[in-house]
């Protein structure tokens, strides 16, 4: 089963260097990328099938939907099963991680920045996941 | 009866001689150490008081002495002898008089014939006695108003039926700025700024006993400064009315150091929230990009263009903390 690798981040250079490490790892070769959440959610509406898995890296704060809107919109069409939601927020307060933590969507919460380190371990995340599924 | 040895001072003012003789021979079975002081005319009275400065437990008044009609008599020998008490001796027997005279201050009013030895005794003794209660009674109110007059915190009265004030302190004259007969002519209404009355009385009626009401109110002074105060009140007796006295703390200052905490709360906080959210983002970004350009694997042009973004992210850096230092510098000011 293939997957398809999702970025939703407002910041060009966040988006670049997730994007350069995404490929140089592997997890994806052409990673999809929206500026904020309504975008990402529209493409998701259209697009979303129970037969392909979704990796998505979901920042907090955006304009337009931010991130927690994004993960209630989710809810109304997308499952855990296949929807597996990796949450990079720079923000290092520790009531946004609370607010996401019991989140079914999300399967972790990273602080950014995204080194090479950080895509090794959602790919042992995802993969424990899809075997667990 | 046992003799009495106590010391007294004794003005009789009588112009019959033989009257004199009687009255000081009475006094003489039951007082053993009695000064006693002789005045026939009511100027000699006069005279005798206050060359004796006053000083005496008591005064035997007859009533028809020949330089004054009775009628004047009583409420001129109060004049002169405004504490000491004052028994009348009179050869008629006039109840209506009598019942004018004892409320006029007199002690009390007894007739010649009636009395002997024991019944003068006594009176003088219950005249002494009850002058003795009536003083204290007397300067136990001076004290309790001196509690109230001079208390620092302004302390008002007023009618629970008319909410008329009743009494005002004189802390309570200068913090309003309104004069004692202002107040004296104010219901409570004056004194709100607001419809505020209407929650303070439900507060009052609320529960019995002193206590300090929640919240504050807000009244205007007499110069139209509006001030917020605490009220503290308490159920009082006031010249035989349902009375309620309140005292008022100004707290404006207070309230005012209170907001301004708040206002400098928040630009903190508006600090704490830049920093963990805006500083983050761009530093983040630093750390991920020298990492980026450390692990290799980059073209010439990849290279540039991360370095780029390094200097950019720098700069926006910069600009951020400038910001926050003059956050804090607005903080810090005030």
């Amino acid at each position: 089963m293939s997957h398809q690798v999702i970025i939703v981040d407002d910041d060009p250079v966040v988006v670049l260097m997730m994007k350069h490490l995404i490929i140089r790892h592997e997890l994806s070769a052409a990673p999809l990328v929206f500026r904020n959440g309504l975008e990402a959610i529209q493409f998701l509406e259209k697009d979303y099938t129970r037969e392909e898995n979704y990796i998505i890296l979901l920042d907090l704060n955006m304009p337009v939907m931010d991130g927690w809107k994004f993960l209630e919109a989710l809810k109304a069409f997308a499952s855990p099963e296949n929807t597996m939601v990796f949450i990079v927020t720079s923000s290092s307060d520790k009531t946004d991680k609370e607010s996401v933590g019991t989140n079914e969507f999300v399967l972790d919460f990273f602080i950014k920045p995204i080194v090479s380190d950080t895509v090794l371990s959602l790919k042992v995340l995802i993969d424990k996941h899809l075997v667990n599924k | 009866m046992k003799p009495d040895y106590n010391q007294y001072r004794i003005l009789i003012v009588e112009d019959n001689p033989g009257d004199q003789l009687l009255v000081e021979e009475y006094l003489g079975e039951h007082l053993q150490k009695a000064s006693i002081f002789q005045a026939n005319t009511f100027k000699a009275f006069r005279q005798i008081y206050f060359n004796e400065h006053g000083n005496f437990n008591i005064i035997l008044l007859d009533l028809s002495l020949p330089d004054i009609s009775r009628e004047n008599l009583i409420e001129e020998a109060r004049k002169i002898s405004q504490t000491n008490p004052v028994i009348i001796l009179t050869g008629y027997g006039d109840l209506d008089f009598a019942v004018k005279a004892l409320s006029l201050g007199v002690s009390d009013y007894l007739v010649k014939d009636t009395i002997n030895a024991l019944v003068l005794y006594k009176s003088i003794l219950y005249a002494l006695e009850r002058h003795r209660v009536v003083q204290s009674l007397k300067e136990s109110e001076k004290r309790y108003m001196e509690l109230f007059q001079l208390s620092p915190a302004p302390l008002w009265v007023f009618d629970q039926t008319t909410r008329a004030f009743l009494d005002v302190n004189e802390s309570a004259i200068q913090h309003y700025g309104y004069s004692q007969h202002e107040f004296l002519s104010f219901t409570l209404n004056q004194l709100w700024a607001d419809d505020g009355l209407d929650a303070f009385i439900t507060a009052l009626n609320a529960s019995p006993g002193p206590r300090t009401l929640p919240g504050t109110y807000k009244h205007r002074k007499s110069n139209g400064e509006e001030i917020f105060v605490e009220l503290s009140i308490n159920a009082i007796h006031f010249k035989g009315l349902q009375a309620t006295i309140v005292q008022a703390s100004d707290v404006t200052e207070k309230l005012r150091h209170m907001t301004a905490i708040e206002i400098q709360n928040d630009r903190l906080r508006d600090i704490a929230w830049t920093q963990s959210h805006i500083v983050r983002a761009p530093v983040a970004r630093l750390i991920g990009l020298v990492d980026l350009i450390k692990t290799g694997g980059l073209s010439d042009e990849e290279k540039e263009t991360y370095l780029g973004h390094v200097v950019s992210s720098a700069e926006e850096v910069d600009v951020i903390i400038k910001d926050i230092v003059d956050k804090s510098q607005s903080v810090i000011k005030d």
